[in-house]
């Protein structure tokens, strides 16, 4: 009977040992998988200045207002035109770039007193600039070029062919059979000088 | 019943311990290819921490034959998400290096973060190199930015 006692009184503790284990591993498993609603993430930029082409500042933020720094960030659903990094600077910072308008959502990963935890954010509304926009050069500014072309281009052609250098090498007859033929073009009013002034602009580009 | 209770207990312990198998994963490090490679076309531009994220973009609001309307635009906002004023000094030349805008200098108020500047411009000439000089109201230190059109 003893011994019967002492065995039982084995399992009951292997089995509060077991109830234990199982408690923490619950614990673990709901802090890891569970999304965070404690914490926020804050765009740094007004929801207006949010706009394709830059780089968009957003920072995660605990109840008081703290940032906190983050493990991991994702896209939620894979974007070709959206891209996002922590700032290997400032690690309670994400930023994202989108190329043209879109609504991505982000999932971020962060530690809270040890424990991993998620947080997803999002849609963020990314809408294009109103206005057509000057593409940033590459390379340093050479020599006076054709400006009344540039300007031409950048005023009449660029809201759809985005950069210039993607259409070099386009003669006059070239843009002006494309203005002639091409609907969405049809509607743009250029003189034969100033598709001329176009075509010399797109030579010089080489 | 006892191997079953050990198996659980196994397996639990496996999938606790599984949980922190990442912990000892650096932070993202700057000298990582993939990950320069993946800044640089962000278009990442901080050597540092930086007080102050900023962008430039310049836009065309009218075009006449005797001149062109641009809109500079300026995005910036305090990096540690603190509401402050923004400073900024503005520099937009054109292809001849001649200063462009009369007014360029000015502020983003507190809580906003974006700031449009006009500049008109008589045709032939056309916006080459906008710099941009920005900090937050209580520093000392401007932080200097140029793009090049």
């Amino acid at each position: 009977m003893k011994s019967h006692g002492f065995i039982d009184q084995r399992r009951t503790s292997f089995d509060r040992l077991l109830a234990l284990r199982l408690v923490v591993c619950a614990w673990f498993l709901a802090g890891a998988n569970d999304l965070a609603y404690a914490q926020s993430v804050f765009s740094l930029y007004q929801e207006s200045a949010l706009k394709t082409q830059i780089l968009l500042p957003f920072q995660l933020q605990d109840t008081s207002k703290e940032s906190l720094p983050i493990e991991r960030v994702e896209l939620t659903t894979p974007s070709q035109v959206c891209s996002i990094i922590i700032d290997p600077n400032i690690t309670t910072n994400f930023l994202l770039r989108c190329s043209s308008a879109d609504s991505p959502t982000v999932l971020l990963t962060f530690f809270d007193k040890g424990i991993p935890k998620k947080i997803e954010y999002g849609p963020i509304p990314i809408t294009d600039s109103v206005l057509p926009l000057l593409m940033p050069s590459q390379s340093t500014p050479t020599a006076p070029s054709n400006d009344e072309g540039r300007n031409l281009f950048e005023a009449q052609c660029q809201r759809c062919h985005q950069s210039p250098t993607d259409k070099a090498n386009r003669s006059a007859n070239t843009i002006q059979t494309a203005l002639n033929n091409i609907s969405t073009m049809k509607g743009i009013k250029l003189s034969a000088e100033e598709v001329t002034a176009i075509s010399e602009y797109l030579k010089d580009l080489n | 019943m006892r191997l079953l209770k050990i198996v659980l207990a196994l397996s639990c312990s496996i999938a606790a311990a599984l949980m922190f198998q990442n912990c000892s994963k650096s932070v993202r490090s700057f000298t990582d290819p993939k990950v320069t490679e993946q800044l640089s076309s962000l278009g990442y531009r901080y050597e540092n921490a930086t007080p102050v994220y900023y962008d430039i973009q310049v836009g065309i609001a009218e075009s006449t034959s005797q001149s062109t309307a641009y809109s500079v635009m300026i995005y910036a906002a305090p990096s540690d998400g603190k509401l402050e004023i923004l400073d900024f000094q503005l520099e937009v030349l054109g292809r001849d290096a001649v200063p462009l805008c009369t007014e360029p200098n000015g502020e983003i108020p507190s809580g906003e973060s974006f700031k449009a500047v006009t500049c008109v411009v008589a045709k032939p000439q056309s916006i080459a190199t906008v710099s941009l000089k920005i900090k937050k109201r209580s520093d000392s230190d401007w932080i200097s930015y140029t793009k090049t059109y």
